[in-house]
């Protein structure tokens, strides 16, 4: 059963994404720092809220699927490999759209599909593991992913204010796991605390839900923002403990704990005030278009807007095809056009909710389940 | 026939008392506790031990009766209703001695009807006396109540069965034998058996249910550990390699 409030939230990871999107790559980014992290520029700003959010919500939704199919008496083997062809289905998907949208030699960028992917598996190895480890896992992930990008020499891959390594199997490897555009720590926190949380929000009928992840998300939200307020108030923190800032890339203490916190809050928020309307509202039909086709949008959307930067460049004869990649329009202008593509995708998905057609999400669906 | 001159109790509206003049001056007593309504029909001594045609018709109205006549008093007995045909002189003793039946026989209607509808329960449940998942820690709760609920059943069938299988009384009575007679026919002991191995096939389902449960429950507890233990290392694990790969690109 679908529920009103994940759509709604999904659609909001998709709208803020597009903008981001549309925005970053046709303008340009907003605040590069020179110390090898990139600011969002104020902390209270959505714009990096998106990808933690969709994550999240990966774990939330995977959850819901396990139950659902545990409902249908579905043997733990169908699950577990239908969970792993879901994965690999991600990951081959991520590797084609990097080629396809990003160009052979950012293959291996490590982007947001081949790390939900990623996640997928994984949480289907961990199906069947107390929600304590869970929350251990997601912590230990949080923790440990500081010192692994000391390790790795985080700067050095993110010189040019973007993501480049070389093509050896070690820096393929240290992507992967902790410099990349999305690896998978400390990133794998949020669709490990989507998957613990999910229970205790949505409860099985006749169970009751618990306020506990409401509740942890809150107080993560006020502990960044007064690590935040602090440190923009001058306020020194001890030396053993070291407040980064708020960078997404790489992602911060205080942007995990941060965004972490915002999807909880926004969870329960949300369910509290949307699932018990039905699906028939206004809002709870349009998200659920927009969040029913979520994953063709992702694709789309580049598609549309990268796209024709690597054409352009390439009818006027230019050396290099990303020319123009983040200087080809004014940022109010991308923003339009964000707003525009986010306009035409609504038809677009209702067209494809008729039977008989499928969005990339139908044919996971097809191959997969 | 005389009337009958024990305390009268209301009987409710839904319970339609014989025409007037059919059995003579009749009185009908209900009793909430059972459900019953008693026609009471006091007879002379010298009366042959027959009830009236229409007393007879009015038990019959609820569903089948079974009749009984011994020693000058007659008894008819169906679900709801029944008419009892005695000396005023041993009114009390045999009413006294049907009302007794009627309780046995409602408590043993009661734990029927209880065991009867346990067995869709048991069927859902029965495959975790063989195995118990991580999907079906959610039902522990469930198992545990049926469990208590069975337990419950079966000490109330033990405290019954001594009402309905004991010895006849000596010397005996009008009331002893009529009660004997009554749960002949309503067949108790034999009823009380069959539920005593329905409750059995139960308690095993049960029981192995409560075992599987409980080897779960405490193989539970060691994997948490175990899971921590290996995400611990997976932690270690990824410092290390994270710490070869740099090294080895340097």
């Amino acid at each position: 059963m679908r529920q009103p409030s994940i759509d709604v939230l999904r659609m909001l990871a998709i709208v803020m994404m597009v903008v981001v999107h549309f925005v970053e790559n046709l303008s340009a980014w907003h605040g590069a720092q020179g110390d090898g992290g990139l600011s969002l520029d104020g902390f209270w700003r959505p714009t990096g809220l998106a990808a933690p959010l969709f994550t999240f919500l990966a774990g939330v939704s995977y959850r819901l699927w396990v139950r659902g199919r545990e409902d249908r008496h579905d043997s733990d083997e169908a699950i577990t490999k239908a969970g792993i062809r879901r994965g690999l289905f991600l990951i081959g998907l991520g590797f084609a759209f990097n080629v396809l949208v990003w160009l052979p030699a950012d293959v291996f960028n490590w982007d947001v599909l081949t790390f939900i992917g990623s996640a997928l598996l994984l949480l289907t190895a961990c199906r069947g593991a107390p929600p304590p480890v869970l929350v251990l896992m997601a912590v230990a992930a949080v923790g440990v992913s500081p010192a692994l990008r000391q390790l790795a020499d985080y700067p050095s891959f993110w010189t040019e204010g973007f993501y480049d390594p070389d093509l050896t199997l070690g820096d393929v490897a240290l992507g992967f796991l902790c410099v990349g555009y999305f690896p998978v720590f400390p990133w794998i926190a949020y669709p490990l605390a989507g998957y613990a949380a999910a229970p205790g929000v949505f409860p099985r009928p006749g169970e009751r839900g618990s306020l506990r992840p409401g509740l942890t998300g809150a107080v993560l939200v006020l502990t960044t923002t007064a690590s935040v307020l602090a440190r923009r108030l001058g306020m020194t923190a001890p030396a053993w403990f070291r407040v980064q800032g708020w960078t997404m890339f790489p992602p911060s203490l205080e942007y995990v704990c941060g965004t972490l916190g915002m999807a909880l809050v926004l969870m329960s928020l949300a369910h509290q005030l949307l699932d018990d309307r039905g699906p028939d509202s206004r809002l709870a039909r349009v998200a659920g278009t927009f969040s029913r086709h979520s994953l063709t949008i992702y694709l789309l959307h580049h598609a549309v807007h990268v796209w024709p930067l690597w054409i352009w460049a390439a009818w006027t004869g230019a050396d290099d095809v990303t020319v123009i990649w983040q200087r080809a329009l004014p940022a109010s202008t991308a923003f339009g056009l964000a707003v525009l593509f986010l306009a035409l995708a609504y038809p677009l998905c209702r067209w494809l909710d008729a039977p008989g057609r499928r969005g990339v999400e139908g044919w996971m669906r097809w191959i997969c389940d | 026939m005389t009337p009958q001159t024990a305390a009268p109790r209301t009987a409710p509206a839904t319970v339609p008392l014989p025409a007037e003049g059919t059995c003579g001056a009749a009185n009908v007593e209900w009793i909430s506790a059972l459900e019953l309504a008693l026609l009471v029909v006091s007879a002379r001594p010298d009366e042959a031990a027959t009830l009236p045609a229409e007393a007879l018709a009015w038990v019959e109205a609820t569903g089948p009766a079974q009749t009984i006549a011994i020693h000058g008093a007659a008894i008819a007995w169906a679900p709801g209703r029944a008419a009892l045909l005695v000396e005023p002189t041993r009114c009390e003793a045999v009413r006294a001695a049907l009302i007794e039946f009627g309780m046995h026989d409602r408590d043993l209607r009661e734990l029927e009807a209880e065991v009867a509808a346990g067995w869709a329960d048991l069927e859902s449940d029965a495959p975790l006396a063989f195995d118990f998942r991580d999907r079906d820690a959610e039902r522990r709760a469930g198992l545990g109540e049926r469990f208590r609920r069975l337990v419950a059943l079966r000490a109330r069938l033990v405290r019954l069965v001594p009402h309905l299988d004991r010895p006849p009384l000596h010397p005996p009575t009008l009331a002893s034998q009529v009660g004997e007679r009554l749960r002949e026919r309503a067949r108790m002991a034999e009823r009380a058996g069959h539920l005593g191995m329905q409750l059995e096939v139960h308690e095993r389902v049960y029981d192995l249910c409560g075992q599987r449960a409980s080897e779960w429950s405490l193989a539970h507890r060691s994997r948490g550990l175990e899971w921590a233990v290996v995400v611990l290392l997976a932690v270690e694990t990824a410092l290390i390699l994270v710490d070869l790969l740099a090294s080895r690109g340097s």
